[in-house]
């Protein structure tokens, strides 16, 4: 089934725009021009064609031809087996099926996976290179105290957890209790075996 | 739609002779120049920048690349692309009305906007090389336009191979419902606001009626494939209210 239109162009329009961040990758791609790479998505059942050229990517919903590769996954497995390309690993994932120039798909993943982007250089279109610098570097502390944050707040709720409200167990707790069950469960198993056979010694 | 047999074209609901379309379009358009940004947002409630928005990113012109914005009138599709393709690039807006052009030249001077050319031609015989632009663009002229087959072979004329059109137009929605609240809308608002805004009813209730007259989205696609465009495309927005149309020269 055809990809709606409007999702091909908005996915046509992210990578472009993805791939003008490096202008060198985009002129790599019109190596690939000609190609065509199919992604049939499971589930809903659409079908993506991606026609690389040298300005960067055109997606259609319809292709009258033979794609060179088609891939068929769930769409997160689809954009899990493009990107790892970059990786060098052309091995389909599990739950993938390649059909055609898998090379193709490498080739095109690995462009891809080549884009980096700088947010100071990105935020310097707008605001000269001081005050780009100053906010990426006020944007970095901001993710920093973000991620440093949120981790002590789950070392303070799961404490809390632990030692106050007694909802949670220590790890070491937890082992020490299974050993002593496996420990208990041999001796019970050993006594069992013990039993069977005064039993079957008894006259 | 134009018919050549009989020597008379649509100029919305009425018929008039081929070499005539030219004219009263022309006349509709000088008398809503000076109104036509101011229109465009209250009709479309501002939707109309969407709209552009959206053909600008689906064209994705790049540094260097030459362009060309047919019908472009005001210039909003023109601006755009004059920034994107830079100093080393060329953006070209042309209007087969004069007073369409001066008011885009005005709005593109505002916008800072000075290197480009303006070009007053006619869509149905572009006065340019062959093979001498990457994109072409219409916004919202195509319907205007007497012989359209003979504008889209135009167009495809000038594009270098690889290069893309896109058409921007009014079309058909795609909801029943939705098309007669439509209907509605054109009918009646359209021409009220065109008497109180522009000061001009006729004009608006033109564009409703030609809109109806303007082929639907698989016909243009059709109209597209005809002239030697491949890769054709069809790109619903608003429910249908507005079809962007995209085929490349292969």
């Amino acid at each position: 089934m055809s990809a709606p239109p409007l999702l091909c162009a908005a996915l046509e329009i992210a990578l472009n725009r993805y791939l003008a961040l490096e202008p060198d990758v985009l002129a790599e791609f019109g190596k690939l021009a000609g190609r065509v790479i199919a992604l049939q998505a499971e589930g809903p059942g659409w079908e993506f064609f991606l026609c690389p050229h040298a300005g960067g990517v055109q997606v259609l919903d319809a292709f009258d031809g033979q794609p060179d590769v088609r891939i068929r996954a769930r769409p997160s497995q689809l954009l899990r087996q493009v990107l790892r390309g970059g990786s060098g690993d052309n091995s389909p994932l599990s739950g993938v099926q390649v059909e055609g120039d898998a090379g193709l798909m490498q080739q095109f993943g690995a462009l891809l996976s080549r884009v980096g982007f700088d947010l100071e250089e990105w935020l310097a279109r707008w605001m000269d290179g001081g005050a780009a610098h100053r906010v990426n570097e006020g944007l970095r502390g901001l993710a920093g105290w973000g991620r440093q944050t949120a981790s002590t707040l789950a070392l303070d709720t799961a404490e809390y957890l632990r030692e106050e409200t007694r909802d949670l167990v220590h790890r070491a707790d937890v082992e020490r209790w299974m050993a002593d069950v496996d420990a208990l469960r041999e001796r019970a198993d050993g006594l069992a075996a013990r039993l069977a056979r005064l039993e079957r010694a008894a006259p | 739609m134009s018919d050549k047999k009989t020597g008379f074209t649509d100029f919305g609901y009425q018929r008039v002779p081929l070499g005539e379309k030219a004219r009263r379009v022309g006349e509709v358009f000088s008398s809503v120049a000076g109104n036509y940004d101011l229109m465009n947002d209250l009709m479309s409630l501002g939707v109309h920048r969407l709209w552009k928005r959206f053909v600008i990113d689906l064209a994705a012109v790049r540094e260097g690349e030459r362009v060309l914005d047919v019908a472009g009138g005001t210039g909003d599709l023109t601006a755009a692309f004059a920034r994107q393709t830079g100093a080393t690039g060329m953006t070209v807006l042309s209007d087969i009305n004069g007073a369409m052009l001066q008011q885009g030249h005005v709005r593109l001077v505002d916008h800072g906007v000075v290197n480009v050319p303006l070009v007053q031609a006619n869509a149905e015989c572009l006065p340019f090389a062959e093979r001498s632009f990457d994109c072409v663009t219409i916004g919202f002229g195509l319907r205007n336009v007497t012989d359209k087959d003979a504008a889209l072979r135009s167009m495809l004329r000038i594009l270098k191979p690889g290069g893309r059109l896109l058409i921007l137009e009014f079309s058909k929605p795609l909801n029943p419902t939705f098309a007669k609240l439509y209907d509605e809308y054109s009918f009646k608002v359209l021409p009220a606001l065109g008497r109180w805004v522009a000061r001009d009813e006729g004009a608006y209730r033109y564009l409703a009626e030609s809109i109806r007259m303007h082929p639907d989205q698989q016909t243009l696609k059709g109209m597209m494939e005809t002239a030697g465009f491949a890769r054709c495309q069809v790109y619903n927005l608003t429910g249908g209210i507005v079809a962007v149309h995209r085929g490349y020269r292969l």
